[in-house]
């Protein structure tokens, strides 16, 4: 076993009269440090590139990687149509049941669609279950996030509000979940 | 096992007749005994040389609903001194469910007792204090017993709302008066639910002298969600997400947690790949927690720069948290038999750039912090307690260690990969706040040495197994494939299914042991999930600790216990 | 009986039984597809092969009778190789079709592959093409390439509906299951080829991509379109009925049911349905709380009563009605000293199987009760005449099933010189308009009590749907009203009305409704 037990170091007290001699110094410490940020922060900022940790928001926004699993989206096809086929396995895999979907036959070659493929964005906790029991590769996680509402009603996303291209899909989240849904068994 | 044979049989020999049966399922040792013997058995347990178990985890019931008798008592003991566990089962009828309160051995049964009477309506005989400790006094009925409907809706209690609301004078149950110094009536003193230092919301009722605290009660149970009633009505799978509420500043170490006890269940290991992830996510984990413990005591005690200084650390160690699965705080990232995804590409260039810039920024707060003539007068011999109380009160984790108990499951029980890395377990010698704070401290920077040796050390392989049973097949094979489609469809519809049995698997989380009690019925749900948080069992003691003292001193003592209201409340 | 051994466990069975059936009766699961517990032996899917110790070659446990002494291994490692090189042929042409296919989650492909397949694939080859979403019929859809060729639907067209509409054309590897082109699958049993169908090649059009079945909730009941009182499962989901299935009782319907009866419960679950009691003012009918409509129910009954008399009073009730509740009507008759009483029955077609001509799933019950005199239909006219004429001053009707009986112009007459109509039904039509109170009525499915078929057998129907919230079932209106017009305390709780009408009636005497089961018991003769 190459972990040992340590017992930490406390600072010696803070007995006075070399107590107050030594808390004079850290007071002069602390505001050493301090400023210290304060001119690399300014410097930073003089030179164009900000080391402060604030972002304007929402003018400013992070980078997310790829992993980033925002709202839920409904991957859409070249033709327009949506990719899913109502299989019901993300409504049945997902823990909070934010999902409604009704199925509906077409004369498509794919012959069932969904009519009727809802997210309650108030319910959804953004879990990626939905993503990961697809079999089609239809509902995918995106790095979309601002998802308020004036209302309860607003909250609930319909089929036409939650289809995503799936050219933007491939360059972004396509990716990363067919590495990491591949890669996660190779031997 | 033959540990377990061992110390079986040993019981056997001291308590044989109050014994039902033993057995060892998963190398759990299991002992059934009859109800009324309950006392005298967990006397034995505590005092006999050879077993000494002075650690009560748990205790929690099952609802064997349509059997009789109904309720099962499960108890879970662990000896800090021979590093044994110990599972103690008692059945009690549904007539009559009474159990003997083993409060009298271990001052740490109160909650755990209360809570068991809160969620399954076990009376505990002998309790001093049996009380409802999440739901208010006029919720109607038990819910975690298997005949309450989890869809039933109760009124929410409040003025204006049409339940049964009685304003309830804040009684401090069995308050000893005592004559005030200034001969002066005690005052009332309500601090929270929604005070700036009670972060995870909760209560605690004084009583002042003066400044002198005399009497204080905790109440708990304001981020009561049912955790368990939602983890037994879904499948396996779908508690994963439940467990990132529980402690929501380490979430990645919930999930491991959680998993590993389902994956014991099953009997099975994950790749030695998946188990560095594991450990890689579950330290970034303890370190965000560790910040933020760091920087909200800096901030309650007036010390705003230090706060800001840990909060852009832990800012920078959620970076590499989301990095790693895709959010900063709901994790959701480990799996049954595997994790979600394999480290990202560049994760320990990453790595290595944010752990550089959070040393800095510790070492920054620290060095505003320790010599700080306040910070230290508020935190340097405040709220002492001594090693055995803690244990009484069934402590674990950085608070225990800070008194000086050499007790780091992954150390005690090396799970994962951790009997192959290399750190150090910080101690405390006094057991006062500033040890705790130094613990804590020390415990980060052991936890980013860990992550650089596991991202040094990391095998290349698989992450997960690779067994439509218990993970999903990849998304390749399942588009082309006829069986893996099947497999597909057949584990998100059914869940995994373990065989039927029962397990308990603890984990050295960020606040001490977090333990999962699972019961399955071989279906792919889980008859009963049961999480042993160590933020409840750490702020039981919180109102022992700052009586006598001032009301001050009750903000540094609440944040160096670092109650998380999600895992406390559950 | 014989003894024999099977995985090491000794085992009695009848002696005259295939080796399968007698695994299956002593709980020992063998995976099997083409096997049906009522259809003929046909032995070719090869899944349910099982080790004799004795045989050289793993035999087929449906076509091995049984013989003392046999000595059968289900689990050794043979059969279970045997078993995964079953699957794996029946999955490499399979479409992965589950997302679309209706039978997901109820699929034996899907719970064999899982549980005794090899779960993983060793072919990228292409898959065999065939026809799919093939028009076969009014009710029935098939699609070839899923169909693994066990043949149970083909014994079941040959074997019990004696049509032999289906049939599996070509040989070896290009055989194919299909109709003849003029020859539609449209026997009047069709859908059950659906529910005995292992996989998702023959589906019903009217389940078709309506629903997952995981997320169905199943309750037993039993079939009220006739009297033969078919065992059924409501299989409903989000308080609607997704389809009904037929529930396997050797008794009455073995495990079929008829087209017409599975295909008539959308009117369960209808949002048409009466929901709210009403009262008539002037010309329209209003909305009134319960307590009002049964308090004027009551005071119009007691004071027809009172001032006419007895005679000037008739009751309808309808033969879908429970037993329990038929006896609560059976007490309001004894206490108003009713003397017109009929339960009309309707009557239709019926087959020599399992349809019946009497239209109603308790009209044998109405008649141990004692609420039919004779023949059901003659006192319905009977009555109607009266009404016609004058010689009624209220009408009591429980369901409006009985107009079909006659012409319209004959009841709606009828009904209009009735001074006080009351009208218990589903629907405000066709009886709502001639109502003075109309008060809502509910369905089979959102009930419980029992049936009593043709056969004198009673059997339990339990509640799948719930009624809104405070709307009473028939049985609850029919106490209220006798709490109103007699002494005495009257509830309805169908357990114990039951155990009250035990006590009453000989031919029920000695059952209770756990007695009963699922599978219900005759009466006493």
């Amino acid at each position: 076993m190459a972990t040992r037990t340590v017992t930490v170091q406390r600072p010696a007290a803070m007995d006075a009269p070399r107590g107050v001699v030594r808390s004079g110094v850290a007071v002069l410490k602390g505001m050493w440090i301090a400023s210290r940020h304060f001119w690399r922060n300014l410097w930073g900022f003089m030179r164009g590139k900000p080391t402060v940790f604030t972002v304007q928001y929402p003018e400013e926004r992070l980078p997310q990687p790829p992993a980033f699993r925002g709202m839920p989206v409904l991957v859409q096809m070249d033709n327009g149509k949506e990719r899913c086929v109502a299989c019901g396995l993300c409504e049945w895999a997902c823990p909070t049941d934010c999902i409604t979907i009704y199925p509906a036959e077409t004369a498509d070659e794919i012959e069932r669609f969904p009519q009727v493929f809802d997210i309650d964005m108030s319910r959804c906790m953004f879990c990626g279950l939905c993503e990961e029991a697809c079999p089609e590769e239809a509902i995918v996680m995106s790095h979309n996030v601002e998802i308020a509402a004036f209302s309860r009603r607003g909250t609930v996303w319909h089929k036409e509000d939650l289809l995503v291209p799936v050219r933007e899909l491939e360059r972004t989240r396509f990716r990363h979940i067919r590495k990491t849904y591949e890669r996660s068994t190779e031997p | 096992m033959s540990n377990n044979d061992h110390l079986l049989s040993l019981i056997r020999s001291r308590c044989g007749e109050s014994i039902i049966s033993t057995h060892s399922y998963r190398g759990d040792a299991t002992v059934v005994i009859r109800p009324e013997r309950l006392l005298a058995t967990a006397r034995v347990l505590r005092e006999e040389p050879g077993l000494s178990f002075d650690l009560l985890l748990d205790v929690t019931c099952v609802d064997y609903l349509g059997q009789q008798p109904r309720f099962e008592l499960v108890y879970h003991f662990y000896s800090t001194r021979h590093r044994h566990r110990l599972r103690l089962k008692a059945r009690v009828d549904e007539r009559d469910p009474t159990i003997d309160s083993l409060v009298p051995l271990w001052v740490g049964a109160n909650w755990l007792e209360r809570e068991t009477f809160d969620m399954y309506g076990v009376r505990f005989r002998g309790h001093p204090d049996l009380r409802r400790i999440y739901l208010y006094e006029e919720f109607e009925g038990h819910p975690l017993r298997k005949d309450y409907p989890k869809e039933k809706r109760q009124p929410l209690i409040g003025p204006g709302s049409k339940g049964t609301y009685r304003p309830r004078p804040p009684e401090i149950p069995h308050a000893s008066r005592v004559e005030g110094m200034l001969g002066a009536e005690l005052m009332r003193v309500q601090l929270g639910p929604s005070h700036p230092a009670t972060h995870g919301t909760v209560r605690i009722v004084l009583d002042l002298d003066g400044e002198t605290i005399v009497n204080a009660d905790v109440e708990i149970g304001y981020l009561h969600r049912g955790f368990e009633k939602e983890c037994e009505s879904g499948f396996y799978y779908q508690a994963i997400p439940y467990t990132d509420r529980l402690n929501y500043s380490s979430a990645i170490l919930c999930n491991v947690g959680y998993c590993l006890a389902v994956e014991k269940l099953f009997g099975v290991e994950v790749p030695l790949r998946g188990q560095f992830v594991r450990v890689i996510g579950g330290e970034i984990s303890r370190i965000a927690d560790h910040l933020l413990c760091i920087g909200a005591t800096a901030l309650e005690l007036n010390a705003f720069t230090p706060f800001l200084y840990a909060i852009e650390a832990r800012e920078l160690a959620w970076d590499l948290v989301n990095a790693l699965c895709g959010a900063r705080v709901t994790s959701n990232f480990v799996r049954i038999g595997g994790v979600s995804a394999d480290l990202p590409e560049g994760f320990a260039e990453l790595c290595q750039h944010n752990f550089k810039r959070i040393l800095e920024l510790v070492g920054d707060a620290e060095g505003m912090l320790l010599e700080n003539p306040i910070f230290r007068a508020r935190m340097e011999g405040v709220s002492t307690m001594s090693a055995d109380r803690l244990i009484a009160y069934g402590v674990t984790g950085p608070l225990l260690r800070a008194a000086g108990v050499d007790l780091d499951l992954r150390r005690a029980e090396p799970y994962l990969i951790y009997d192959q890395l290399d750190f150090d377990i910080p101690l405390g010698s006094r057991g006062d706040n500033l040890d705790r704070f130094l613990v804590r401290l020390t415990e980060l920077r052991q936890s980013i040495r860990i992550v650089e040796q596991c991202l040094r050390l990391i095998p290349p392989g698989p992450v997960d197994i690779d067994d439509p049973a218990l993970r999903f097949p990849p998304k390749g094979r399942v588009f082309t494939q006829m069986e893996d489609m099947i497999n597909q469809f057949k584990l998100v519809t059914e869940g995994p299914k373990p065989p039927p049995g029962e397990v308990y698997f603890a984990i050295e989380s960020a606040n001490g042991e977090l333990g999962y009690y699972l019961v399955s019925d071989g279906t792919g749900k889980p008859y009963k999930c049961r999480a042993r948080t160590p933020s409840f069992s750490n702020t039981q003691p919180l109102a022992e600790m700052v009586r006598g003292r001032l009301l001050a001193d009750i903000v540094p003592t609440f944040d160096m216990i670092n109650m998380i209201g999600g895992e406390c409340d559950r | 009986m014989v003894k024999i051994t099977v995985d090491g466990r000794e085992i009695e069975v009848a002696n005259d039984t295939m080796l399968l059936p007698a695994l299956i009766e002593a709980g020992i699961h063998v995976p099997h597809y083409c096997w049906h517990p009522k259809l003929s032996i046909d032995g070719s899917c090869r899944m349910c092969q099982v080790e004799v110790e004795g045989s050289p070659k793993l035999v087929i446990a449906c076509n091995t009778p049984v013989r003392e002494g046999m000595v059968v291994r289900t689990d050794s490692p043979r059969v279970i190789n045997a078993r995964r090189g079953v699957m794996e042929l029946l999955l490499v042409n399979h479409p992965i079709d589950c997302p679309i296919c209706d039978k997901a989650g109820e699929c034996l492909l899907q719970d064999y592959s899982y549980n005794f397949g090899t779960r993983k694939s060793r072919t990228d080859e292409p898959r065999r093409k065939l026809e799919k979403r093939k028009d076969i019929g009014p009710r029935m859809i098939l699609d070839q390439e899923r169909c693994i060729l066990c043949r149970r639907c083909v014994r079941f067209c040959r074997e019990i509906t004696k049509t032999n509409e289906l049939a599996v054309f070509n040989m070896g590897d290009r055989s194919v299951l299909d109709v003849l082109p003029d020859a539609p699958l449209a026997n009047d049993y069709s859908m059950n080829t659906a529910d005995i169908c292992p996989v998702g090649a023959l589906e019903t059009k009217d389940f078709h991509h309506k629903l997952r079945v995981w997320f169905l909730k199943k309750t037993p009941s039993v079939c009220p379109s006739c009297s033969n009182g078919c065992n059924i499962t409501i299989q409903h989901y989000r308080n609607q009925i997704w389809r009904l299935m037929p529930r396997r009782n050797d008794a009455v319907n073995d495990t079929w049911m008829c087209d017409q009866g599975r295909l008539q419960y959308a009117f369960a679950h209808d949002a048409n349905r009466l929901r709210l009691p009403m009262v008539r003012r002037g010309n329209t009918l209003e909305p009134c709380g319960w307590d009002a409509a049964v308090k004027h129910v009551s005071d119009a009954l007691r004071a027809t009563a009172k001032k006419g008399g007895a005679e000037r009073i008739a009751l309808l009730a309808s033969a879908h009605f429970t037993n329990e509740e038929l006896y609560l009507l059976t007490q309001l008759v004894k206490v108003l000293g009713l003397r017109h009483v009929a339960v009309p029955l309707v009557t239709g077609s019926g087959d020599a199987f399992l349809i019946q001509p009497e239209k109603a799933a308790n009209f044998t019950g109405a008649r141990e009760l004692g609420l039919v005199a004779h023949d059901g239909g003659r006192d319905f006219t009977a009555i109607l005449e009266l009404a016609r004429s004058g010689q009624l001053d209220a009408l009591y009707v429980c369901g409006s099933d009985m107009t079909k009986l006659v012409e319209p112009t004959l009841w709606q007459a009828a009904l209009r010189a009735v001074p006080t109509v009351i009208v218990q039904d589903l629907f405000a039509e066709p009886l709502g308009q001639f109502a003075h109170v109309l008060l809502p009525s509910l369905s089979w499915a959102e009930k419980s009590g029992t049936f009593t078929n043709r056969k004198r057998r009673v059997q339990q129907i339990q509640r799948a749907l719930e009624p809104p919230q405070g709307q009473p079932s028939d049985g609850e209106i029919f106490a209220e009203i006798l709490g109103q017009l007699a002494e005495g305390h009257w509830t309805f709780h169908p357990a114990e009305i039951f155990e009250q009408i035990g006590k009453e009636f000989p031919a029920f005497a000695g059952l209770s409704l756990a007695s009963l089961g699922l599978l219900g018991a005759e009466l006493a003769p």
